[in-house]
């Protein structure tokens, strides 16, 4: 194999596969900013991963399981904003639970689509005509199915929301300082509602994107831990959407490079006594990154009031 | 100033508004009224209602009954927009701005007819007018969390202003400003009434109110103890008296009122220091032999790569009281963590009692005899989740062992926290009240209380009157001195300029983390003080002024005299 040959197909999965990430850390950007941490990434991408299996399999079409996927992970949102905005429950417990909510809920509801991998519709590839035939960009970039565009044009969209329009800043004032949010006159018990939902929507889309796009079925436990991984580029991205776009992308290519060194003669990674090693490299890495990250940057760039319930009527 | 006395309806007027909380009555039957181009004080104690009371004006509180008028018509607010909608503005004593946004996006936040893609050019050029009106300048792209408080106060009035409204609220708003910012926004706030605007003001501070105030209320325990009452009408000992109702004790009531400007007396403010000088007691020179007990000996302390405190050096003898004056922010808040052994010098030696504690822990600073006040009242003096007993005990908590290694004993425990509790008359409502339930003067006396229960021989305080009413402020001020008298080295630290030169035997200028001066208390002269504070002698050209020291350089006298001595220690002095 060509080197080049190589490199392409390694960016071209790992764009592919990085966009559930991309899609599931905007989506958490979005409620981290308005200040609501959202632990249950994980859980909802499964949900609505194994839903948009299995609606698209009932109707036989892909739109259907996308759209149903995005309602489910946004009732998760909703769910999610009941605890802990108008209840004031912990965040971090709510968010976990809610991981164990969707692990189940995928499980029991998807062991009967195990298997049906061709049989379920899913989206095919939708290379751009013209673009697509560019040498080594036209495949790393532009013969992927719909979602990973959709992924690219979320990115400037998100960073355009957040820094130049009026939702924007309601958005970043009501996670900053509630207060003084609530004081010119943001509702920010309903923006807070707003943007959790929005951002467990945004995980809907990750979980349809995996199961319908980029690994089309249903395996049980079919994210892997990419929920939590999309926590971590949150933090690791700054709350800035390129960052954590970028970082959604190399993980996507860690991911792919697992395999091509699995396809490898190296013995060690060909032994099933430590092969499992090559498994492990994707959370390896995902710990190296944010370690990295925290050691090159100062903290302190995290929503003021992540994590903090805001009751109306206090100033301090 | 006058009052614009023709006016019929007023602006706003609040008639017999009665608030009550669970358990009080914090508002009782209240009127007010407000005019267009009038400044209006409303004065009192901590506690006293005034804070419920402009809350219910500017729609955060609602009240449980009485009427609201808004240009004579009855208002009623369900939220602060809608008070906002009906042209009144508040501004918070915290300003209550988002921090980490610009100054920009704080001022149109939430404004309404903002368009929903920002065109932030255009925005900043639709808030200038205002800016001009008010003189004032603001860096449009700086995020706020980097100005300073009397910045913040200006991104706040701009921001109430810039929602056209017509009446003005502010809640203490000189209170976390230094002297020369205050004098800036009495400056604006005349200006803005000139211009119809109609302002009320909460304060503390007696001759501020005299020098803008066209009217005057007076609340007590939630009662209007004097009702819009014209300014000239009324005299400064009459509003304190009001305020302080009928529990004042008549010494200490004699004390301040010797100690407060004539209300009209415009030449009054040399003679009223004078007195208050008088009141003190010299240095009584008790260790004027002994060996100090505090020392800071070239003590630099490095933040971030800046230098917070630089070649700093100070001793403290037994009895006396230090004074350190300076502008807030010039490294007050460094010295005292460095001396309460919280943050580690970078270079230079701490000594308690001549025992060296440079790298050692806040607790080994308080064995050796060192008890702290903190600024920060809420988070490093005390505890507000706890209750009373919990933060009198913070500190002492070892001396209270139960009978099991590990445990506390409760009763005994519950014995110290009311001991404090009486010897400091905190009003409270138990020893297993919580924290929060406390008002701002009351807490203090609690943390005071707790530190002079250890029987400091060193006693560091930070800023100890802020915010407080006159009755606690001179209840602090009395504890500090009497403690001083029985041998303890005070450390006072503080902006207010007025407690330092009322209760020092000596005194220390700090500026941009230096000493720039210092002062036996015969010689201390307030213009040098004063100057000394703004930098101006003794500023350091090389180090590239920040905007704050250039515009103080601008205001300020220029014609001193060179500061002749940095040394902070003449031993001489005061040893009579």
């Amino acid at each position: 194999m060509k080197w080049t040959e190589f490199l392409q197909n390694l960016l071209a999965a790992g764009i592919a596969r990085g966009t559930p990430l991309l899609f599931a850390a905007l989506g958490e950007m979005l409620a981290e900013l308005s200040g609501v941490l959202n632990l249950g990434l994980e859980g909802i991408m499964l949900a609505s991963a194994m839903t948009g299996v299995a609606a698209a399999h009932l109707a036989g079409s892909a739109w259907v399981g996308l759209l149903a996927a995005v309602v489910v992970g946004a009732l998760f949102g909703v769910l999610h904003a009941f605890l802990t905005v108008t209840l004031r429950c912990d965040q971090v417990v709510t968010g976990l639970s809610l991981v164990f909510l969707g692990t189940g809920i995928s499980s029991v509801g998807g062991a009967p689509l195990v298997g049906l991998r061709q049989a379920a519709p899913h989206f095919a590839q939708l290379p751009i005509p013209g673009l697509c035939d560019l040498p080594f960009l036209g495949p790393v970039l532009f013969s992927h199915p719909w979602p990973v565009y959709l992924g690219f044009a979320a990115v400037p969209l998100v960073y355009f929301f957040l820094a130049h329009t009026r939702a924007g800043l309601n958005l970043r004032a009501a996670g900053e300082t509630p207060a003084a949010a609530a004081a010119m006159g943001i509702p920010v018990a309903r923006v807070r509602y707003l943007y959790v939902t929005l951002g467990a929507a945004g995980s809907g889309l990750a979980g349809a994107t995996l199961s319908l796009a980029v690994t089309p079925g249903w395996v049980d436990g079919l994210t892997a831990g990419q929920g939590w991984i999309a926590i971590g580029l949150v933090i690791v991205g700054g709350w800035r959407p390129l960052p954590a776009a970028l970082g959604a992308w190399l993980f996507g290519a860690i991911h792919r490079l697992t395999l091509d060194l699995q396809g490898t003669a190296i013995p060690f990674f060909q032994d099933p006594n430590t092969g499992f090693f090559l498994n492990m490299l994707p959370y390896l890495a995902a710990v190296a990154v944010l370690v990295a990250a925290s050691l090159g940057r100062r903290s302190g760039t995290a929503p003021s009031t992540l994590g903090r319930p805001f009751v109306p009527g206090t100033t301090r | 100033m006058d009052v614009l006395v023709n006016i019929p309806p007023a602006l706003l007027s609040l008639d017999a508004i009665c608030v009550e909380f669970p358990g009080v009555l914090a508002c009782d039957r209240v009127n007010l009224a407000l005019r267009a181009g009038e400044i209006h004080a409303l004065v009192g104690e901590n506690g006293a209602g005034k804070s419920t009371l402009m809350h219910c004006a500017a729609g955060v509180v609602r009240p449980t009954s009485g009427t609201i008028r808004v240009g004579g018509a009855a208002v009623r607010f369900a939220s602060p927009q809608d008070a906002q909608a009906a042209g009144i503005a508040m501004v918070f004593q915290n300003f209550l701005l988002v921090e980490r946004l610009s100054v920009l996006d704080n001022v149109i936040l939430g404004s309404r007819g903002l368009p929903p893609v920002l065109a932030r050019k255009r925005l900043a050029s639709a808030i200038e007018p205002v800016c001009t009106r008010l003189g004032i300048e603001l860096d449009w792209t700086r995020p706020v969390e980097s100005l300073s408080a009397g910045e913040k106060q200006k991104v706040a009035l701009v921001r109430a202003l810039y929602r056209e409204a017509k009446i003005l609220i502010l809640d203490e708003p000189t209170a976390v400003l230094t002297s020369d910012e205050s004098d800036k926004l009495l400056e604006t706030m005349r200006r803005l009434a000139a211009d119809g605007v109609a302002i009320l003001f909460v304060s503390h501070k007696l001759p501020e109110i005299r020098s803008v105030a066209d009217s005057i209320t007076v609340m007590h325990r939630g009662r209007a103890v004097a009702e819009s009452m014209p300014a000239r009408d009324i005299s400064a000992e009459e509003v304190a008296r009001l305020m302080v109702g009928l529990r004042a004790e008549t010494a200490a009531r004699d004390k301040r009122e010797a100690s407060l400007p004539a209300w009209s007396g415009l030449g009054a403010g040399p003679a009223a220091g004078d007195k208050r000088e008088a009141s003190l007691p010299a240095w009584s020179g008790l260790g004027a032999g002994a060996a100090p007990l505090l020392r800071l000996d070239s003590v630099t302390l490095r933040v971030d790569g800046h230098d917070r405190l630089s070649q700093v050096s100070l001793s403290l003898r037994p009895g006396e009281i230090l004074g350190i004056a300076g502008v807030s922010g010039n490294g007050q808040k460094e010295l005292v963590s460095v001396c309460a052994g919280v943050m580690r010098p970078t270079s230079g030696t701490v000594s308690v009692r001549s025992r060296d504690l440079t790298r050692r822990s806040p607790r080994d600073f308080f064995e050796a005899g060192l008890c702290y006040v903190s600024e920060d009242r809420y988070g490093e003096a005390s505890a507000p989740q706890l209750n009373l007993a919990d933060c009198a005990c913070l500190k002492g908590y070892r001396t209270l062992r139960g009978p099991l290694p590990g445990t506390i004993d409760l009763a005994a425990m519950s014995g110290f926290a009311e001991r404090i509790l009486d010897t400091f008359h905190v009003r409270h409502s138990g020893a297993w009240a919580p924290t929060t339930s406390l008002s701002g003067g009351n807490l203090q006396k609690l943390i005071l209380g707790r530190e002079l229960s250890h029987d400091p021989a060193v006693l560091v305080v930070h800023q100890p009157t802020q915010g407080l009413d006159l009755a606690s402020t001179e209840f602090v001020c009395e504890e500090i001195r009497r403690q001083a008298a029985t041998g303890t080295a005070v450390l006072l630290v503080s902006s207010d300029l007025d407690e330092v030169l009322r209760l020092s035997h000596r005194l220390l200028v700090i500026y941009r983390g230096r000493f720039v001066g210092g002062f036996e208390r015969e010689q201390i002269d307030r213009a040098r003080v004063g100057a000394l504070m703004a930098g101006l002698t003794a500023g350091t050209p090389g180090t590239g002024p920040d905007e704050k020291g250039a515009q103080r350089s601008r205001a300020g006298a220029s014609d001193l005299p060179p500061e002749p001595s940095v040394s902070p220690r003449p031993r001489n002095g005061g040893a009579s």
